[in-house]
């Protein structure tokens, strides 16, 4: 039995009748809601998808939540859940998927861009236009990846899971998650090095 | 310690390009190796680029989205469960037994088929171009005779000998009786008081051959050119036409 944050929430839910969105599943929602939407909206490259996928996620977790176990961090079940549910969608709506990267422009919901400025040899780019034409540069790179390597690329740096975090969501060993990340940071230098020269002064 | 290029990397994407500052051995491995060095850069400039991504915020409709997926999925565990509570019906007696009678060579009640259709079928496969001639002609509605066919076959009135010598009557006759009409008209004339001064001959002709060729005209034209008819065996054609 390992030491589980969510573990009293759980137990409640599983304890009670399933109520809907109210109570400890509620509270569970709220918890996670932003994070599954952020990992939807990273993986399917649409707020179209991600509100679905999302829905998907919360309401497969809301069915499921009687047979969790505590094999693993509930966070990864929900966190596996939402990788499975926007991959399954974005196959499911591929023909869609580059058309509506305009929706990535959207103002709503954008928290401010968390810049690391811990290195000297990066600057911030000058503007908000340059903004989001850089993020549409970066998710349209991310969705050039394979499913498989998308997931861990959102998993791994835009939610900042540990590689036992992704081995323990994604069900693979660490040895594949270091590969994995390795041939996924390979596709990323070479989509996003040219991204780099425009946008920033090194 | 010494590190090879390979540990190096998987160091610094493992912690996100600032390895150098969990081991010094790496710090010396990346001052002496200008690849790793570089790969430092691009892995640096690759995590910064990539924690630009701003993080979205689940839209406000999602919880309402959520709910129904919830309730969606009651109804469906119920519909699930409905179906698994439902009762097994019990076989009937009689099954059984219908089974049991259900032989191969049980021949199953209904219609049988006709004793003509072994003669038919034979029929079709000796000649079939003649049985499917027969089968269609067979289907061919009767048309009834008119009433025209019986009259003529009993020898009524208007049989083929009739009208023939009807038409040679006629002119005869309508000849005839201009002339009785002409030699009143004329014998009026004559009266004392009349002023008639013309004389008239009154003719009785038995045939048009021998009448005058302008009563003959005339004769004609007050009967519609009927008189004209030749009626000798040369002008015939066709059994009494013209």
């Amino acid at each position: 039995m390992r030491n589980d944050p969510d573990r009293t929430l759980v137990e409640s839910c599983q304890g009670s009748s399933p109520n809907g969105l109210q109570g400890s599943f509620r509270a569970l929602y709220e918890h996670y809601k932003d994070r599954v939407y952020n990992v939807c909206y990273r993986i399917t490259g649409n707020a179209t998808d991600a509100l679905d996928a999302s829905q998907e996620t919360f309401g497969i977790a809301f069915r499921k939540i009687g047979e969790f176990r505590f094999e693993s961090k509930f966070s990864s079940w929900v966190y596996r859940i939402a990788v499975n549910a926007s991959i399954d969608i974005k196959r499911r709506s591929g023909a869609r998927w580059l058309a509506s990267l305009d929706g990535s422009r959207e103002a709503d919901g954008v928290e401010l861009p968390r810049v690391d400025l811990r290195d000297e040899r990066t600057e911030l780019p000058p503007a908000a236009a340059s903004r989001h034409e850089l993020e549409d540069e970066i998710q349209q790179a991310i969705s050039r990846l394979s499913p498989k390597m998308r997931a861990i690329t959102v998993l791994r740096y835009v939610e900042n899971l540990s590689y036992d975090e992704i081995a323990e969501t994604l069900h693979i060993s660490i040895g594949t998650v270091k590969s994995r990340l390795s041939r996924a940071h390979q596709a990323l230098d070479r989509e996003l090095t040219p991204v780099l020269d425009r946008h920033y002064l090194r | 310690m010494t590190f090879t290029c390979t540990a190096v990397r998987d160091a610094l994407l493992e912690h996100r390009g600032r390895a150098e500052r969990v081991d010094s051995g790496l710090a010396a491995h990346l001052a002496a190796c200008p690849e790793c060095s570089a790969f430092e850069r691009r892995t640096v400039g690759l995590v910064a680029l990539l924690s630009t991504l701003p993080r979205r915020a689940a839209p406000s409709e999602l919880a309402g989205l959520v709910v129904a997926a919830t309730q969606a999925g009651h109804r469906q565990e119920r519909a699930v469960e409905a179906l698994t509570a439902l009762s097994r019906l019990p076989v009937p007696s009689a099954l059984e037994r219908i089974v049991a009678e259900d032989r191969p060579d049980r021949v199953p009640a209904g219609p049988r088929a006709p004793a003509v259709l072994e003669r038919l079928v034979d029929e079709d496969l000796r000649d079939p171009a003649a049985a499917i001639s027969r089968r269609f002609a067979g289907r061919l509605d009767r048309r009834k005779a008119p009433g025209t066919l019986r009259a003529r076959l009993t020898g009524a009135p208007w049989s083929s000998a009739g009208p023939r010598a009807v038409r040679l009557l006629v002119p005869v006759a309508a000849g005839a009786l201009l002339l009785v009409l002409a030699s009143v008209l004329i014998f009026r004339r004559d009266q004392p008081g009349s002023g008639g001064v013309d004389e008239y001959q009154v003719v009785y002709e038995s045939s048009l051959e021998s009448m005058d060729p302008m009563a003959r005209g005339l004769l004609s034209g007050l009967s519609g050119g009927v008189p004209d008819v030749q009626d000798s065996p040369e002008f015939r054609t066709d059994g009494g036409g013209k």
